[in-house]
């Protein structure tokens, strides 16, 4: 070959190594847009335990579950939630407006652990979850010798044969016709009740004008149910600023007739004091008036982070009760009522650690940032006794500073605490039994819409949660993971173009 | 005393080290913006690591034994 030969052969040979890898680049670009833009309206994020998720090649697009002392990679590789929760990242490439999540699991529930739930962060500044049944073990099996009526994913059980179908029995409840014999008979589980009468019987409540005043300082977001007998609410009370924290401390008080949004009021944080000076601002009162709401059962909402605290709220209503959470702050005793039959209390201030009493028991608040919990052995009506505030006491109950005070609209959950012995006659539930695999191993889906969820750097973040499940209670119990799926789904590409072309 | 030629003697080699280096150069600076601007994409379907190996390697090849 001559050398000018030579030269033109080595060019030509050059150029096309060259166009071989900028065609590999090209294509690349091109998959990784495609991942992106997702123009199909799918995305998938699929993890099988019983292999190693991670290969040479990549990660995977479920992030490591945490905290790592609640969970264990078992023999052959499933995953093994240890104690509840355990929290995932699950990579989304973009927002979608629904996730359905997949997983196949064998449980190992107790009567003390019934529940195994998965849902998604909704609220990154309250720190809320949506949350989905996944397995629940009275739904399952607790109530095997009790007629079962199933339609889609509905379910009746009634101790006694009384209704042929779930319509019947709803019409029946629904047009207040007594379904019980005694109080509170109806047990429910991931209902909506919008649409059905409230367990309470409104017009027994006391219709007179009435102030109350909540005597104990609280801490962070809180929740209440209050009744107002006429159309004016009068709330007031004073804001108390920690200044603790980097951030802005601004509150929100929202007022919720059923899940209907009547009123909010933001107040920001213009208080002079600096931020994370850990300086007490000094109280600055507020007040909400509000004279064009119908007599009913409200439920009051107060946004706000833990550097907050509310003192001295007051409402116009005979009835103010804490939601499923109280934290009373200070160093005055403190002396609550609660309608539910146990306690959970934590402490983050070794100052406040304490005995607590519940009814007739006595629990011992012996660990900060340990979840502590208590079971009554009488029914009805709980008294709380704390030494000093700064504990957070939380039921799926409410909570009030006079017995009279407490108000609780909310049919009895089946939840750990459910009151299977012989309260409930029917139990209701929105509920899609596991369905069977071989070797033991279950499999559920349940579906969110997530276009609300709170995403970070690309992820959502997933909670696996089985209450009352932990590492060092004798509850014990396990759940086996082998594989968790989610798939997204949201607007294709066709979809956005014509989006983006009616906005034009 | 002879000197050794340290050259690559097939210049085919020698176009695909240097064509190799700039593959695995581009795909880091690839990788780096969708990186930035996806964090986690990227990492989630390739291994940056082994990107970087093949990079370090081509960019030893290049330097030992081709000569301009």
């Amino acid at each position: 070959m001559s050398l000018f030969n030579f030269y033109l052969f080595m060019a030509n040979f050059k150029q096309r190594t060259r166009r071989i890898w900028l065609t590999l680049i090209a294509l690349i670009i091109v998959f990784f847009a495609f991942q992106i833009i997702s123009p199909s309206g799918h995305w998938t994020c699929r993890q099988d335990f019983s292999v190693r998720g991670e290969n040479l090649f990549n990660r995977t697009c479920l992030g490591q579950a945490s905290p790592g002392e609640r969970v264990a990679r078992g023999a052959g590789g499933p995953l093994l939630l240890l104690a509840d929760p355990v929290y995932l990242s699950v990579f989304a490439p973009r927002a979608f407006s629904q996730a359905e999540v997949t997983i196949v699991y064998r449980p190992h529930l107790s009567s003390s652990t019934p529940i195994f739930e998965a849902g998604f962060l909704a609220d990154s500044k309250l720190w809320r979850y949506r949350l989905q049944p996944i397995y629940n073990l009275w739904l399952e099996k607790g109530l095997s010798d009790w007629n079962v009526i199933k339609e889609d994913t509905q379910l009746l059980f009634q101790k006694e044969n009384r209704f042929t179908s779930i319509s019947e029995f709803l019409n029946e409840w629904q047009t207040g016709e007594s379904v019980c014999q005694s109080v509170n008979c109806i047990g429910t589980y991931n209902v909506d009740l919008q649409d059905y009468p409230p367990v309470l019987n409104l017009s027994t409540l006391t219709q007179a004008d009435s102030n109350t005043v909540l005597p104990y300082t609280l801490r962070g977001a809180h929740q209440f149910y209050l009744y107002l007998s006429g159309n004016d609410l009068e709330v007031s009370g004073r804001l108390l600023d920690r200044n603790n924290n980097i951030e802005k401390d601004d509150a929100e008080f929202l007022i919720f007739s059923g899940q209907r949004a009547m009123a909010s009021v933001k107040i920001e944080d213009d208080r002079s004091e600096t931020e994370m000076s850990g300086e007490d601002s000094a109280p600055e009162s507020f007040r909400i008036s509000r004279n064009d709401l119908q007599p009913g059962l409200y439920r009051l909402e107060f946004r706000a982070n833990d550097d907050l605290s509310l003192e001295n709220l007051t409402v116009n209503s005979a009835y103010l009760s804490a939601i499923n959470k109280i934290w009373p702050d200070g160093a005055d005793p403190v002396r609550l009522y609660s309608d539910a039959p146990y306690l959970q209390a934590k402490a983050i201030d070794p100052a406040v650690l304490q005995d607590i009493r519940f009814g007739e028991s006595i629990m011992e608040l012996s660990e900060i940032y340990k979840q502590h919990e208590v079971k009554s052995n009488r029914a009805g009506i709980q008294t709380i006794e704390l030494a000093s505030g700064g504990v957070l006491l939380e039921n799926n109950g409410v909570f009030a500073a006079q017995a009279e005070q407490l108000l609780n609209p909310e049919y009895p959950r089946l939840d750990r605490f459910a009151p299977l012995s012989g309260q409930l006659d029917y139990v209701f539930a929105d509920y899609q039994p596991a369905e069977q695999l071989e070797d033991g191993w279950l499999k559920s889906s349940v579906i969110f819409a997530s276009g609300d969820f709170y995403r970070e750097k690309s992820n959502y973040n997933l909670i696996l949660s089985a209450p009352g499940m932990r590492l060092d209670s004798g509850a014990g119990g396990l759940i086996e993971i082998k594989e968790i799926s989610v798939k997204f789904s949201g607007k294709n590409l066709w979809d956005k173009i014509r989006e983006l072309m009616l906005n034009l | 005393m002879e000197k050794k030629d340290s050259t690559i003697i097939n210049p085919k080699i020698s176009v695909i080290v240097k064509e190799a280096f700039y593959f695995f150069s581009a795909l880091l600076v690839l990788g780096a913006i969708v990186e930035t601007l996806f964090p986690g994409l990227f990492s989630l379907f390739v291994n940056a690591a082994l990107i970087a190996a093949g990079w370090l390697i081509s960019l030893i090849l290049l330097l030992l034994y081709v000569r301009r």
